[in-house]
């Protein structure tokens, strides 16, 4: 196995939820995980000295998601993937989350699965979001609001 | 909504993503669970497609001595992804370990510098898996997994779509054009022939062509146009009834964003699949494919057209000519809504898969 592929396997399924966590769509998360994979491969050799290849790919694949939420000038009005699929698995409440966060804008949904599902800082959530602090502070405070974050939630320790 | 921790956030997060492309990831590249066929499997079908891009992977399906269709042996490939490679061909009916030579003669014949080590077989999950495959105009080449029989493969690149079935392959594109780049790239032409004189490829404006396989219900409408020398394409898939139309749009050149997005697949109780398409701004798109056989219309031009294919509740209040006057209600919008379709046997498919199963 090469250094490569040993990089895709190790992050590949990460990477793919969370593509999958800023697009709500199959086929967004499975292109744009592929395409960051493919920037990775056209940049292996500096990837390979990256001291944290995991940001780096993680840094692609969200503005790759954020691009198409760009062009997404038409929102969906139903959930396709409510619609169709695979939420058998899914309790009640997880439904109710995972309804809120696709109400979410392009942009709260990006600083919420940052913060909470990446585990990042507030600051490290702007650099990857390409925004100031303030903005994604004010992103995420809208983002609590809407999906009526407990207030221990709210309290960013940032 | 309940509150939460941060953990419980993120283990929910975790529970939502991983039931949404959890079972997607047994398409991407995994090694092998169960080691690949036999030299004795034959390769029955089919598919060659030297998706060169990390991860991309070609997929074919062995037959054993006994006859028994295997799983899918996908072949992955690490190549570099700039290279200019075949993207699709026919394999014959070769045995498994004779594979490797014959990729081997085909990519010298072609004059592709491709390490054939990066290329690997594993076994497919065994589930019934089709790859589709894009290629842009400058000769690179995406794979993408698709899902089941029906769904659609949506790429990364402008230009043109395959999907491999297992019955018949059709390459999409932009007509007569992207029809001898085809023949170029090595799609068997009797394939072609078959499809034209079966009179399922349909060019409906501007190099769009609708194509449904036989055999199975239709899969899929795409539409290419060229504007100004820039690469605009729609990707429609049709997937279960009330399921969102995916799509995959690339815009250029200053052309007006799309998104396919909107769309929604609707279904008659005789099988009718009827996508309709909304862009918004000043374009809209809407495609039925029909019956086999028939030919694939635009069936309107009314943005009111979506908002009746996605509401909630509708009734037809008043059918005649070629226009339908129904009631809708959901989705935001409510009330009474006219539409006109181009020709009234559409229409009435189009007032028949709203007042059948949805």
């Amino acid at each position: 196995m090469t250094d490569f592929e040993a990089t895709v396997r190790e992050h590949e399924g990460r990477l793919h939820r969370l593509t999958w966590l800023l697009t709500l769509s199959r086929e967004d998360a499975a292109d744009i995980t592929q395409e960051t994979f493919a920037r990775a491969w056209r940049d292996r050799e500096s990837l390979a000295t990256h001291p944290d290849p995991a940001a780096w790919l993680r840094r692609v694949a969200v503005n790759l998601c954020w691009d198409r939420s760009r062009h997404r000038t038409v929102r969906r009005r139903r959930d396709p993937l409510l619609a169709t699929d695979p939420t058998t698995r899914l309790d009640a409440a997880d439904l109710d989350l995972h309804r809120a966060v696709a109400a979410l804008s392009p942009r709260q949904r990006q600083v919420i699965v940052l913060r909470y599902w990446a585990d990042l800082d507030l600051r490290a959530c702007a650099d990857e979001m390409g925004v100031s602090v303030g903005s994604a502070k004010q992103h995420l405070a809208r983002a609590h609001a809407a999906l009526a974050i407990a207030p221990e939630l709210s309290e960013d320790p940032t | 909504m309940t509150t939460m921790t941060p953990t419980e956030l993120r283990e929910r997060l975790d529970r939502i993503a991983d039931a949404h492309v959890g079972d997607l990831e047994t398409t991407l590249p995994v090694p092998a669970s169960g080691g690949p066929p036999t030299n004795r499997s034959r390769l029955v079908l089919v598919a060659a497609a030297v998706a060169i891009l990390a991860g991309s992977w070609f997929l074919v399906r062995t037959t054993g001595d006994d006859g028994e269709e295997s799983p899918a042996v996908r072949i992955e490939t690490l190549s570099e992804p700039q290279l200019n490679l075949p993207a699709w061909t026919e394999l014959p009916v070769v045995d498994l370990d004779e594979l490797e030579p014959w990729l081997a003669e085909l990519f010298r014949e072609r004059d592709l510098d491709v390490d054939l080590s990066t290329l690997r077989l594993v076994d497919a999950d065994g589930a019934r898996r089709f790859v589709g495959l894009s290629a842009d105009h400058r000769g690179t080449f995406y794979g993408m997994p698709t899902g089941n029989a029906g769904s659609f493969a949506t790429g990364g690149s402008p230009g043109s779509v395959m999907l491999l079935n297992d019955n018949l392959v059709v390459r999409l594109g932009f007509g007569d054009p992207e029809m001898r780049f085809a023949e170029d790239i090595g799609l068997i032409p009797a394939r072609i022939d078959a499809v034209l004189a079966a009179g399922e490829r349909f060019e409906t404006r501007d190099g769009l062509l609708n194509i449904r396989v036989e055999g199975d219900e239709p899969i899929a409408g795409l539409s290419t146009t060229t504007i100004d020398g820039s690469f605009l394409r729609h990707v429609t898939t049709i997937g279960e009834p009330g399921s969102f139309v995916r799509g995959v749009v690339i815009a250029g050149g200053g052309v007006a964003d799309f998104d396919f997005e909107s769309a929604v697949c609707l279904r008659t109780p005789e099988g009718l699949h009827v996508a309709a398409g909304h862009a918004e701004g000043r374009t809209y798109d809407a495609f039925s494919l029909g019956p086999e056989g028939v030919h694939a219309q635009r069936i309107a031009t009314d943005p009111m057209l979506y908002a009746i294919a996605t509401a909630d509740e509708v009734e037809v209040v008043e059918l005649g000519g070629d226009r339908v006057r129904v009631e809708i209600d959901g989705n935001g919008v409510s009330g009474e809504v006219e539409i006109q379709c181009v020709n009234p046997p559409t229409l009435e498919m189009l007032v028949s898969a709203m007042r059948g199963e949805r």
